[in-house]
């Protein structure tokens, strides 16, 4: 079979400057190199939506640049379409584009039309390809009150209208999305996971990667989701896999009076798989997500909480999330919790 | 191929838009652009007055402050711009798109043209005015052939520092300065570069700046004493020279940076 | 009122550091040095090959000090200038911080002040390194006795108070015009480099021009730097004033441009707010 995206113990490592390394070595500080990426194996089939889910810093962005050829490999191989990213970059060039979130590209003194316009260019759309495109992209993200404004004067939301064009108006084979929806509002989140979704759906032969560090988003999009921290991939499996691999009856989520100890008391527990914990200071309380390794665990938990002086305020059995399936696996949650920005 | 070709003739149409509209949206830039070098113009004709030199140095100053525009479009539009690209973001998606990096480099070069041009021809005209410059053209064909090979060759010099400004953290700006008063003292903007020696005129020559402004002296001031390092003819075959060498070197250090930068993780680095 | 000045005080000092470090690029002190003194050194080259091209004669000749010296001091002017201009396109499109600064409780002229103390000092290393070329490389005979480091003291911090308080005033109006109205600050810096006798004695300019040379700050600061480094006078239609007299002079023209330039960075200033341009981005 023909992978849209595959990488093959794709490793990437970063190093100081050679002056600097030098230095560093001479006088007894050698810094060692930073591992971004260790032994990535990753397949995305052709029509796929497929996400990379992790933290900051868990090697996402990493992989896009690697993939979108704007950073070369330290070891292992990378292909987009069959082609290699390091040995053939021109080709793959020409079969993909990238979105990013929070990105200002462009010039503040054009209009958003010729913004896209201009993009469209560098991929060889003749101009009226282009524009019939764009419009009709406007049209569809609402974006057609602004479309003949400058884009200095565009708001965060409708700037990111403009990115999302302006990677889908040259029609690519395969589409990075990194973190597209990062720092948009509910509804403008939710139009452009609206669009990414119609747009796939409508063009099933197209691949999109889309890394994300929101489980909602990640959750309610993709068809198969990879969970990566700290440069390496810990799962691959489709959203209901992922959350299946989880026992019923063995995620709580148990409230208490805002608890300043550490998670430790929880996480050293035999029963404990692993805990989250999201403080509430406006309600001065504390919620505690727990995973058992197995049913019947949650007395032990509560018995413990009791000894360490938290009340058990409530507490909920939950359905398993992918929340619960990336706590499972990395061992800690991530900061900005679930269900942001309206993904549900 | 004919793709290829069709893709980065867009490409170069795409770039050269921004500044092209750029221009017109802001009209501002024409003050800043034609006044600026027009007062430095100024400054150094009245210094020659001031020394009482004879007339065609002040006509060598009113040339220079017209060329002068070409080299700072190339410098700080051109050049310097992959450093600023890079740190609006614009770069790597320009990296990205299947397109040569030359086309990208083209297409603001063609945009700034328009208003270097324009600046060119003001200052050209205003100091020519004010100072009542006169000109002895001996072959207007001739003088057009210097001047297209001296830019064709002057910006591919640009393309091929701009491969530096690629991988360039904030030294960019240092460095975009740098190649101001020693670029202007070395290509003899304001004095016949023979002043420098024949050995100094020589390395100057390795700038084709100097060769140009040299020929286009001896076109323009016909009949007149400007102690010319060349005959007009050497110049202008050291120039077509010049223009392959710097276009190729341009081509091949692009792509040499490019995958530097690729692999050490700067290319996209911003705020260095 | 003592809490208030030392909150200025540490703005200031705080914002020269800041303008220091991005001065410097956070690079190597030496590399930065060398990047302070080619260009000057460069411009300093071409006055003197333009000077032997016309007058055959080097540059260790009496008249061609006055221009050396001129031209050397007036890089402060065009530095600093030029400088703060930039300072503004930075901050506001490419840190993104100038709205930040404006929103802080110490005022917007004290930051300026502050980048604009770090870029005079920054220039100064390539003024002195200038001034000691000349004499160490092109034989030009300096005469500063100590009893001329007074006058020469005075002369030089007055012309650094009128050059800060124009820098900040072209940077607050940069702060409403687009990214070429940095270009402003040149401008005006080679307006006072025609007008006040930098490098050729304004005598030669038409009359309305001497006039204006006249009341500006910086005649008399090259006037009075040139007197007590060269002893001798170099404007002519100035030669009938005392040292004490272009010093004095010095000294109004200055406070008149302070004044004039605080009202003008006022001004900017509410226009920059009351347009929303304080964040505008207009790079191409």
């Amino acid at each position: 079979m023909q992978w849209s995206i595959e990488t093959r113990n794709l490793r990437r490592t970063f190093r100081d400057r050679p002056v600097r390394r030098l230095f560093r070595r001479a006088v007894g500080t050698p810094v060692p190199d930073k591992v971004a990426l260790d032994s990535v194996n990753v397949t995305v089939r052709p029509g796929e939506l497929f996400g990379l889910l992790g933290p900051n810093g868990a090697g996402k962005t990493t992989i896009i640049k690697i993939l979108s050829t704007l950073l070369l490999p330290s070891a292992g191989e990378a292909l987009v379409d069959g082609i290699d990213v390091a040995k053939d970059p021109d080709s793959v060039r020409r079969r993909v584009n990238m979105v990013s979130g929070g990105e200002h590209s462009g010039y503040g003194i054009l209009t958003v039309r010729e913004t896209i316009w201009m993009f469209s260019q560098f991929y060889g759309v003749p101009t009226k390809v282009a524009k019939k495109r764009a419009d009709a992209m406007i049209e569809r993200l609402n974006l057609t009150e602004s479309a003949d404004t400058k884009t200095s004067k565009l708001s965060t939301g409708m700037r990111q209208k403009m990115n999302i064009i302006r990677g889908f108006v040259t029609d690519p084979k395969i589409l990075f999305l990194d973190e597209p929806t990062l720092g948009l509002d509910v509804g403008i989140a939710r139009e452009v996971r609206a669009f990414v979704s119609e747009w796939i759906s409508e063009h099933p032969e197209r691949t999109v990667l889309l890394t994300t560090h929101y489980m909602a988003e990640a959750d309610s999009m993709c068809d198969r989701v990879a969970i990566i921290d700290q440069g390496r991939v810990l799962a691959c499996d489709t959203p209901a896999n992922l959350k299946r691999d989880l026992a019923p009856d063995c995620v709580y989520q148990i409230e208490v009076p805002l608890w300043t100890e550490t998670i430790s008391p929880l996480d050293q527990m035999p029963v404990v798989r692993s805990v989250a914990m999201e403080h509430r200071g406006d309600q001065g309380r504390t919620h505690l997500r727990v995973i058992l390794e197995e049913e019947g665990g949650i007395a032990s938990v509560t018995d413990r909480l009791a000894k360490r002086g938290a009340r058990v305020l409530s507490m909920t059995r939950l359905e398993p999330s992918l929340e619960d399936a990336f706590l499972n696996l990395v061992g800690h949650g991530l900061s900005s919790g679930n269900g942001e920005n309206g993904a549900r | 191929m004919r793709t290829y070709l069709i893709t980065n003739l867009r490409a170069i149409w795409g770039r050269a838009y921004v500044r092209v509209v750029g221009a017109n949206r802001e009209p501002s830039w024409l003050f800043f652009e034609v006044a600026l070098p027009l007062l430095a113009s100024f400054s150094f004709a009245l210094i020659y007055r001031g020394m009482g030199a004879p007339e065609q140095y002040v006509g060598f100053v009113v040339v220079s402050g017209a060329m002068i525009a070409f080299w700072q479009n190339i410098l700080w539009s051109m050049a310097a711009q992959f450093y600023w690209e890079k740190e609006m973001g614009n770069l790597e998606l320009y990296l990205m798109a299947p397109i040569s990096r030359m086309s990208i480099l083209m297409g603001m070069a063609v945009g700034g043209l328009f208003m270097t041009a324009i600046r060119a021809t003001l200052i050209l005209l205003i100091g020519t005015w004010v100072f009542g410059v006169t000109y002895q053209v001996s072959s207007w064909l001739l003088l057009t052939g210097v001047f297209v090979l001296t830019m064709g060759a002057v910006y591919g010099l640009g393309m091929l520092s701009s491969s530096l400004f690629m991988l360039f953290g904030r030294e960019a700006w240092h460095t975009a300065n740098l190649f101001q008063e020693p670029v202007y003292f070395a290509t003899g903007f304001y004095f016949p570069v023979r002043a420098l020696g024949d050995l100094g005129a020589m390395l100057a020559s390795a700038i084709p700046l100097t060769l140009g402004l040299d020929a286009i002296r001896q076109l323009i001031f016909s009949g007149k004493p400007v102690n010319p390092l060349f005959t007009v003819r050497t110049e202008m075959l050291l120039l077509v020279v010049a223009t392959i060498f710097f276009n190729w070197a341009a081509l091949r250090a692009l792509r040499f940076m490019e995958n530097l930068g690729k692999q050490s993780g700067r290319l996209t680095l911003k705020g260095q | 009122m003592i809490n208030r000045l030392s909150t200025t005080y540490r703005s200031l000092v705080t914002s020269g550091r800041l303008g220091w470090a991005v001065e410097s690029n956070w690079a190597d002190p030496f590399v930065f040095m060398i990047y302070q003194i080619v260009r000057p050194l460069f411009g300093a080259f071409i006055l003197v090959v333009m000077f032997k091209v016309v007058t055959g004669q080097p540059a260790s000749a009496p008249a061609f000090a006055q221009v050396y010296v001129g031209n050397a001091m007036f890089m402060l002017v065009v530095q600093v200038l030029f400088g703060l201009g930039i300072v503004i396109f930075e901050d506001r499109e490419r840190f993104e911080m100038l709205r930040y600064i404006y929103l802080a409780p110490v005022g917007f002229g004290v930051y300026l002040t502050g980048r604009g103390l770090a870029k005079t000092i920054a220039t100064t290393a390539g003024v002195v390194f200038t001034i000691l070329a000349g004499w160490l490389i092109f034989g030009i005979k300096y005469d500063l006795g100590f009893g001329d480091i007074p006058y020469f003291t005075a002369a030089m911090l007055l012309g650094i108070v009128a050059i800060l308080a124009l820098g900040v005033a072209l940077a607050a109006v940069a702060m409403v015009t687009s990214r070429e109205g940095f270009g402003l600050s040149e401008g005006v810096a080679s307006v006072f480099y025609l007008l006040s006798g930098a490098v050729f004695t304004i005598d030669i300019l038409p009359r309305w021009m001497v006039s204006i040379g006249h009341v500006l700050p910086f005649t008399y600061w090259l006037e009075a730097l040139r007197r007590s480094l060269l002893h001798t006078p170099y404007i002519g239609s100035l030669s009938h004033l005392s040292d004490a007299q272009i010093l004095l002079r010095l000294s109004w023209t200055t406070a008149v441009t302070v004044i004039i330039c605080w009202a003008l960075l006022s001004a900017a200033e509410h226009y920059a707010v009351s347009s929303g341009k304080l964040d505008q981005r207009t790079d191409h």
